[in-house]
């Protein structure tokens, strides 16, 4: 079965490389990734990703800015999109959820546990989109 | 299908927290700095990163610390002063310190 295939954008180094072990290595996923809102909506031009990991605060366009971006975008538009946030209380997820995330993971977040959120929320994204 | 067990992985993620760890004093230090420049949105993104990386990496305390001065500076709306600025350069020394601590560990 070919893997799928993740796009990780954050502007931290240091997140992108413990994202992509963890789900490259755990998790056995193919991973693209992004610094930033450009270099994601080309990445995702380029090859349409099932599932986009975005961290909310970026420099430039944001999370939520991308998101919109990535919903306008007819070959991204129905991407599952699970955001990242390092200061998540139950109102910034409701907030964020309300923009369209199917997911809020916050930061710091366990690598082992990573590939089984994402492995979840692409299964139930399958079920959905075959109902 | 969950993928079997890697057995590199462990090497791995050894690997990339040593050399985060090596760099958390110089990313304490860049906080610091800004601060002391007053480029306090600045500041405030670079504490903001490492409060989400640091936990990630197993440097949790580190993480909180970070955490904590995103948190005065958020409070502050940018412009620490009087207790605020006190409070803030006492986090800052704790920053460093955990990160010294840190990096002196994953030698």
């Amino acid at each position: 079965m070919p893997s799928w295939k993740i796009l990780v954008v954050d502007d931290d180094p240091d997140i992108r490389r413990i994202a992509a072990l963890s789900l490259e290595r755990i998790g056995g996923f193919r991973v693209v990734l992004a610094d930033g809102a450009q270099e994601a909506l080309a990445a995702a031009a380029a090859g349409v990703p099932d599932l986009v990991l975005l961290d909310v605060t970026m420099p430039g366009m944001d999370g939520p800015e991308t998101l919109r971006a990535l919903r306008e975008r007819p070959e991204t538009a129905q991407v599952p999109v699970v955001f990242f946030t390092a200061t998540s209380n139950d109102a910034d997820v409701d907030r964020l959820r309300a923009l369209g995330a199917v997911e809020v993971i916050s930061k710091p977040f366990d690598i082992a546990e990573l590939p089984r959120r994402v492995r979840d929320i692409l299964g139930r994204a399958t079920v959905n989109s075959a109902e | 299908m969950t993928p079997a067990p890697d057995p590199s992985i462990d090497a791995l993620l050894a690997a990339a927290r040593a050399q985060f760890a090596a760099e958390l004093p110089a990313k304490a230090a860049k906080v610091e700095a800004l601060v002391a420049l007053g480029a306090w949105d600045e500041a405030r993104r670079a504490a903001h990163r490492l409060r989400g990386s640091a936990g990630t990496y197993g440097f949790v305390e580190l993480g909180a610390s970070a955490g904590a001065v995103e948190d005065l500076l958020l409070e502050s709306a940018g412009v620490p002063d009087g207790d605020g600025r006190a409070r803030l350069e006492e986090q800052l020394r704790r920053l460093a310190d955990l990160a010294g601590q840190a990096q002196g560990e994953a030698r």
